[in-house]
């Protein structure tokens, strides 16, 4: 079972791209698009970032390429991702590790007061 | 919008081509959408385009820096025996071996040079022919100095790469069929440009490559000559591997077309260095010397051929080992033999029989040789005693003098007009011919034509 603490923690671009792919395969784009939903607009990923993220995941084994679909706007074939075993344990270390970091932050900084 | 879809494209082509070919289409396409879906709005196509523009030079260096790394782990693999390695540097081991022969043969081996090159030139090739047997049979390690790299790529910072990274660099490292194929329009474009360069005659040639020393067959000339024959024998290599890559894909008419470029191309890079030697012997020869050039660079082209080929066909690559050098030398051998005064003569008949054929057509003679061709002569060959010289001419309407300026050996400074025929009948009141070709000799070069005419 692969150690996931070195890849620990995720920067925001891969922790958004893990993300998009838990439920479903997605191609580059729905990945684009998902991220800035998820994010709330807050992260936009260029397609530079996302590729350059999609090579380095691929290479660790965290996600995979799964059979092509063909594009709506072209038609051209675009290749879809999913999460690997490895990748989605990686997400839940990650998102556990957020989980505690908001509960000890909760512990001990109060509440911020409603307006 | 489709302008901002095109630069994008460009800007993917400086991406490594590995990762350009992995992901460069769908990158392409996705920009692609993300116009179509923000046309209706300035802002978020400027937003897009800023996004990318912002974010694409690092990413750009990071992925290079990591094809690099790559690289550089790939070529670690270094030979794991002392055999492997003697292998490995065998091709470092050769060139030293034949750079150290070929200088020793031209410093003391003159007066019999032809038997030395010879016997070092062959010795060269078998013990090269045989290193790639050995190399082709060991399953061809890596080249390039493994050991040093391997040393230096421990030391940079790589990180951990599965075994789909190797395969990857490998792709990277070697000359594949694909990149083979990718690369055809380049390697055709080259050779038939080098083709149309090579067929200039070799005068024409020279003028390309303008040097100080007021000969035009000058060293400073001479040599990017040769070296423009030896580019066009690596090319015919190249052209030969795609041939074969084309073939096995079973794109045959390309195949041919390669291939037949190659072989024109061999034919005339072999013809301008007939041409080169012939005219080399006019002054003072370098004889077998220029064979050097040329060698060296079949000797790269033939371990690139052996790389670049498909298993079943490295043979080839030993078959150009052996037949270009053969060829090459046996032409220098024959160049070198030409009698360049009788050439002279006999192309001095040709243009003397044209000039009498225009005669007998117009009733009479030519005001200038130009005017015999192409009609009466398809080209005119210029005389072969000084590189750069034309034919002496005149005359009239009734009489005419042809000539070439001559000298009895390359070492002496006197020139002469030599009349080949003349149609004068008194000779006493005419001027000397080519008075005004050895003017300008003497004044292009006063050094050597001027210093013992008085």
């Amino acid at each position: 079972m692969m150690d996931t603490q070195p890849f620990l923690p995720l920067t925001e671009p891969v922790f958004f791209i893990l993300l998009s792919l838990v439920h479903r395969p997605q191609h580059g784009y729905a990945i684009m698009k998902e991220t800035a939903v998820a994010s709330d607009g807050r992260v936009q990923l260029s397609t530079s970032t996302l590729y350059s993220a999609i090579k380095r995941l691929l290479e660790q084994g965290l996600i995979e390429r799964v059979s092509a679909e063909s594009g709506a706007a072209n038609g051209r074939e675009r290749k879809a991702y999913q999460l690997t075993e490895q990748g989605r344990r990686l997400l839940n270390a990650e998102i556990n590790r957020l989980q505690s970091l908001v509960a000890a932050a909760t512990r001990v900084s109060p509440r911020p007061e409603s307006a | 919008m489709s302008i901002l879809v095109l630069c994008y494209r460009l800007l993917l082509w400086l991406y490594p081509r590995s990762f350009r070919d992995e992901f460069g289409a769908e990158m392409g396409a996705i920009f692609q959408e993300q116009m179509h879906d923000a046309a209706h709005s300035h802002r978020a196509v400027l937003q897009i385009c800023w996004r990318e523009l912002r974010d694409w030079p690092v990413h750009c260096v990071q992925v290079h820096w990591q094809a690099r790394q790559q690289r550089l782990l790939m070529q670690s693999t270094a030979p794991s025996s002392w055999w492997d390695t003697a292998v490995a540097c065998s091709p470092y081991f050769l060139f030293a071996l034949f750079l150290s022969g070929s200088v020793f043969i031209f410093l003391f081996g003159q007066p019999s040079g032809l038997f030395f090159f010879l016997v070092s030139g062959y010795g060269f090739v078998f013990v090269l022919l045989f290193a790639l047997i050995i190399a082709w049979w060991r399953g061809w390690p890596n080249w390039s100095a493994a050991r040093v790299i391997g040393r230096v790529s421990s030391r940079l910072p790589a990180p951990p790469q599965p075994a789909a990274a190797k395969e990857m660099a490998m792709t990277v490292t070697a000359p594949t069929h694909n990149t083979m194929t990718r690369r055809q329009g380049f390697y055709l474009a080259a050779g038939l440009l080098l083709l149309l360069a090579l067929l200039l005659p070799t005068t024409t040639l020279a003028h390309l490559f303008p040097n100080d020393e007021g000969d035009p067959l000058a060293l400073a000339t001479a040599f990017p000559l040769f070296l423009m024959q030896t580019i066009g024998l690596i090319v015919v290599a190249i052209l030969l591997a795609s041939s074969v890559h084309r073939w096995q894909a079973g794109g045959h008419k390309t195949a041919v077309l390669f291939g037949s470029l190659s072989l024109l191309l061999l034919v005339t890079a072999v013809r301008q260095f007939y041409w080169l030697t012939v005219w080399d012997n006019t002054d003072d020869p370098l004889g077998y010397f220029w064979l050097f050039i040329p060698i060296l660079g079949i000797f790269f082209a033939t371990i690139w051929l052996a790389i670049a080929l498909p298993h079943k066909a490295k043979w080839m690559s030993a078959l150009y080992l052996l037949f270009v050098p053969t060829l090459l030398i046996l032409v220098s051998v024959y160049a070198q033999r030409v009698d360049f005064r009788q050439l002279t003569e006999s192309r001095a008949e040709r243009v003397d029989q044209a000039i009498a054929a225009y005669h007998a057509q117009h009733g009479r003679y030519p005001e200038n040789l130009h005017q015999l061709t192409p009609r009466y002569l398809l080209a005119l060959s210029e005389p072969v005693i000084i590189f750069g010289q034309d034919w002496c001419y005149d005359g009239d309407a009734d009489h005419y003098r042809l000539g070439y300026v001559y000298r009895e050996h390359w070492s002496d400074p006197r020139l002469v007009g030599r009349v080949y025929k003349s149609t004068y009948t008194a000779t006493a009141d005419l001027a000397p011919l080519c008075q005004q070709e050895i003017t300008t000799l003497q004044a292009r070069d006063p050094q050597y034509y001027g210093l013992r005419k008085e």
